[in-house]
């Protein structure tokens, strides 16, 4: 044996890894290379959105969602009041502004300040900051579509660690963020379970556990006011209230 | 017959009697017909706990066949089905999630037959009460009751108040026939056929929770629930009580009551308190409750968490 | 059977003579019954559309019917007042009048027990509250003690005057052991019906206004001030308008335990008022909106101010005995205003703001239905009237106006 030997053997084993490597698993290295470059040219504005503007194809009724009638606001530095529509869309100036909307630690502020790429983005699409963009208001703007939803597979999502789910596992992926929230819902305590207390015997398949994005829009989580029911009303003393049948002489008794 | 007491001439004695009749026929004058006829077994009708299971039969039929008469359909169901073993219903309510939508509120009203009120009034019996409550304040003093504006509102949280379902209930403590107590499965019941309406319950609920029928419950056909049982949901009388049974028709049934499932955030929790995979041995453990009015000293099986 | 018989006749005689007499009686007694009357229209309404027609509400579920029965408890309790000192004391002028305070006991009593039966939902099932027949929750069920209670002392009061004046009728001496342990008894349970009454409120925890140590205490008090000047006025117009033998003395000693009580009642409303405002915890609300008004509602404010108004200058013109030498009206008008300013504290100074606002901090004022005022005169018509027929009899027989044939 020369001494050239080792060396070679080397550098031969060291090839065949990166081949094995690069090759071996391409779709974490495609995906990962692209949500890296996604991010850095993308971050604060999803072009995605421009087709899949409609988000609401597949879930349950949200009950909460189904009665939002006035748009989400935020407030700038001034303190002045600003309405971001339902339904995600906004102005590029809106969404230039919203830097400071939520609470972002600082990186987070830095990487959404910088709107890398919004420039070039506007000029190749002839746009100007009054023209309307899909924005998501899932993260504080820290979050984007690829971040949930596999770019090689449309069929899946994907979780932080590259792990694809099937969207009938997609409370995972919400817990893989929020982890307390997924405790308590897996216990029964956040969320809602319908039909059954009693899941003991054959008929506890009758209870439902409603899954996060049947009440949660993951691409707009905030919830707005809705006006409540009807309020109560006191039995006014003096009338009897059966029939409808009303007794002039005591109507002066009202409160 | 000699005589007695000396009388005056004008014998004014006489004259007062006759008065006394006239006024007693003048009374008789204005006395209504009996609205509905008088059924002696009905108010013969022993508490529901001394009835046999044959009296029991028979009085559920009967009650059956009163409810299609007056409501004029032929579908009525009376059970009186027994607590089940090994059971002890508890609520826990998420104060963090209620948003004060009042859903629960309406639901309640429609699965329970309850008066709907007066048409052009709408003054309805409700068991379940919502108060908006200050932030940083427990004080239900500074509660509004009868808010319209959109919810949730800004420095508000929303507590729904209904029957505790106390262990040491003041209620059961308080009735002089021993209408209202507390079955074993935890759930605290009215006999509506046994109740005197004193309303002494009603003074002495620190949750203001019982509700009483000042007049004839009106309700519609389209609002009838056929599927009732005797000590929940079966419509009511006149002057006697009623409140929030947790639904006694479904949970001894497994379901769910329906403000539990009728809630849209889920901050309504119910469950066996017994079983401690169950919720509410979960929320008791791993969240931070606490009782309202703890200081009354009833021992409720209703719990309120922030989490 | 002839005692039976001796007895009917007795009772026919006594009914003979409580339908006859004056233009003026007569005239009352008629006044009396169309009161009743309407007050028992008004009751066949109630009975008929149910407690709608009332002012009561879910908020306020008790109302002027309850009121009226804790205060004619404590009235009807203030007979004993006069047989402390007619039987324990051997105070012959008193013992004479003993008699008549039981009668107004009687009517009182009736009084509750009606008041009671027109605020029930369902007096048809009247019959669940007796023991082993329906389900009787004694002990438990401080209700139910002042059933026992109030039917007790009705019982006690029907047969000590009934047993000696028909022994009186009969001119025969009354056996001690027939009506004297009747007597004691009838002394310590004055004393619980109104204590019965008093902790029917304060054993409630959901309450705060009512769950004070106070409230007894205070029901005592008001009750021996309220209830002896009720007899007072009763007195004073037998003592003018009858040939019942009756002295002064009586009166006079019903004035100072009218004054007394009175003064104590005062004490204790300071003490009740300086706890609950000095610290101005939660559960002062009640309070608040009692004497001050809360949140803008102040419906009982002006109630409770002319009570007091009422009870203190009451009792200013009591300690002065010059008022007592004075005319007819100046002596008795204290006690009229003492009557009006108790009656006051009872309905609207207790029973009302303890349900405003409610457990749940909702304020909803209560004003009764002209409905309910009607039964309410009714019933106190029924008392009234018999007070009067039993005030007749005991006269009549004192008197000697009905007796047997010699």
């Amino acid at each position: 044996m020369n001494r050239r030997a080792p060396t070679s053997l080397l550098s031969g084993t060291a090839l065949l890894l990166s081949v094995l490597v690069l090759t071996a698993l391409p779709s974490i290295a495609q995906v990962t290379s692209d949500r890296i470059a996604a991010l850095s040219d993308y971050h604060g504005y999803y072009p995605c959105m421009d087709c899949h503007g409609d988000q609401e194809t597949i879930f349950q009724p949200r009950i909460l969602a189904e009665e939002h009638a006035t748009p989400l606001e935020w407030t700038d530095d001034d303190g002045g009041i600003h309405a971001v529509p339902y339904g995600t869309q906004v102005t590029i100036a809106e969404l230039l502004g919203q830097t400071d909307r939520h609470d972002l630690n600082a990186v987070n502020r830095a990487r959404v300040g910088a709107r890398v790429g919004i420039a070039d983005y506007m000029a190749e699409n002839d746009l100007t900051p009054d023209d309307t963009v899909w924005a998501l208001l899932h993260g504080g703007g820290n979050l984007w579509c690829l971040d949930c939803h596999d770019a090689a597979d449309r069929d899946k999502l994907v979780r932080f660690d590259g792990q694809p789910l099937s969207f009938n596992e997609s409370h995972l992926l919400c817990g893989s963020c929020h982890g307390p929230k997924l405790l308590d819902w897996e216990r029964g305590i956040h969320g809602k379970t319908v039909g059954r207390w009693d899941l003991r015997g054959p008929e506890a398949e009758e209870a439902v556990r409603w899954q996060c994005v049947e009440c949660h829009n993951p691409h707009a989580p905030a919830f707005l006011t809705l006006e409540p029911e009807a309020a109560p009303v006191p039995r006014v003393g003096g009338s009897p209230s059966d029939h409808g049948h009303h007794d002039a002489e005591h109507e002066e008794l009202e409160h | 017959m000699s005589k007695s007491t000396r009388f005056r001439d004008e014998d004014l004695g006489r004259r007062g009697f006759l008065k006394l009749l006239g006024a007693v026929s003048a009374t008789a004058a204005v006395l209504p017909d009996p609205a509905e006829a008088f059924d002696l077994e009905e108010f013969m009708q022993k508490h529901f706990v001394e009835l046999s299971p044959e009296q029991l039969a028979k009085t559920l039929a009967r009650l059956e066949k009163q409810y299609n008469e007056k409501y004029d359909r032929d579908d009525f169901s009376v059970n009186a089905a027994p607590p089940l073993e090994g059971v002890r219903f508890a609520y826990a309510l998420n104060l963090s999630k209620c948003i004060g939508c009042r859903k629960c509120v309406g639901a309640c009203v429609e699965e329970n037959n309850q008066h709907r009120g007066d048409p052009d009034k709408g003054d309805r019996i409700e068991y379940i009460r919502v108060l908006e409550m200050e932030k940083g304040s427990l004080d239900v003093e500074k509660s509004v009751h009868d808010y319209t504006h959109e919810v949730p509102a800004e420095g508000k949280y929303y507590m729904p108040v209904q029957c505790h379902h106390c262990n040491d209930a003041p209620c059961v403590k308080a009735c002089p026939v021993e209408a209202t107590w507390q079955e074993q499965d935890g759930i605290v019941v009215v006999d509506y056929n046994w109740c005197i309406g004193c309303r002494y319950c009603a003074a002495a609920c620190p949750y203001w929770a019982r509700k009483f029928n000042w007049s004839e419950p009106r309700l519609e056909d389209e609002d009838i629930i056929p599927d009732t049982h005797y000590l929940g949901n079966r419509p009511r009388y006149k002057g006697v009580m009623e409140k929030c049974t947790f639904c006694i028709n479904r949970v001894r049934q497994g379901l769910n009551p329906a403000c539990h499932d009728i809630c849209p955030t889920g901050s309504r929790k119910f469950g066996n308190l017994l079983d401690p995979a169950g919720p509410i041995r979960q929320i008791i453990a791993e969240k931070r409750v606490f009782i309202l009015k703890e200081e009354a000293g009833t021992d409720p099986s209703f719990y309120y968490f922030f989490d | 059977m002839t005692g039976l018989m001796n007895y009917a006749t007795f009772v026919l005689r006594s009914v003979r003579g409580m339908f006859h007499g004056g233009p003026r009686y007569l005239a009352w007694l008629g006044f009396l019954a169309v009161l009743i009357v309407y007050g028992i229209a008004a009751y066949t309404r109630q009975a008929e559309h149910g407690l709608a027609v009332t002012g009561m509400t879910d908020q306020v579920s008790w109302g002027l019917y309850i009121a009226n029965f804790t205060f004619l408890v404590g009235v009807a309790a203030a007979a004993v007042m006069m047989v402390i000192p007619g039987y324990l004391y051997h105070n012959q002028e008193v013992k004479g009048g003993v008699l008549l305070g039981e009668m107004v006991a009687i009517g009182a009593i009736v009084m509750c027990l009606l008041f009671v039966v027109a605020d029930l939902g369902r007096p048809d099932r009247f019959w669940h509250m007796i023991p082993y027949i329906g389900k009787f929750n004694f002990p438990v069920s401080m209700l139910s003690w002042d059933v026992v209670v109030l039917n007790g002392y009705l019982l006690l009061n029907l047969h000590v005057p009934g047993y000696l004046l028909y022994k009186k009728y009969k001119g025969e001496k009354p056996a001690k052991w027939l009506y004297l342990p009747f007597v004691y008894v009838s002394i310590l349970w004055a004393v619980s019906i109104h204590t019965v009454t008093a902790f029917l409120y304060t054993g409630l925890a959901g309450r705060p206004f009512w769950n004070a140590a106070i409230l007894a205490p205070r029901f005592i008090a008001s009750a021996f001030c309220a209830g002896p000047a009720f007899i007072i006025l009763i007195l004073e117009i037998i003592k003018g308008w009858t040939k019942f033998p009756m002295g002064d003395r009586i009166i006079s000693f019903l004035r100072m335990v009218v004054l007394i009580s009175g003064l104590i009642n005062i004490f204790l409303l300071i003490s009740e008022v300086f706890t609950e405002f000095y610290a101005d915890s939660a559960h002062v609300a009640s309070a608040r909106y009692l004497f001050f008004g809360l949140h803008g509602h102040n419906a009982l404010v002006p109630w409770i101010w002319t009570a007091i108004v009422l009870n203190v200058t009451a009792l200013i013109s009591l300690v002065s005995r010059k008022f007592e030498k004075r005319g007819v009206i100046l002596r008795n008008v204290p006690l009229l205003m003492l009557i009006v300013a108790i009656w006051i504290e009872k309905g609207m100074g207790l029973v009302f703001p303890g349900f405003i606002p409610s457990p749940l901090g909702e304020i909803l004022e209560y004003s009764p239905s002209a409905n309910e005022v009607a039964v309410t005169v009714g019933i106190w018509g029924v008392g009234l009237f018999i007070m009067t027929v039993l005030l007749k009899h005991a006269v009549d027989i004192e008197t000697g106006e009905v007796h047997p044939d010699e």
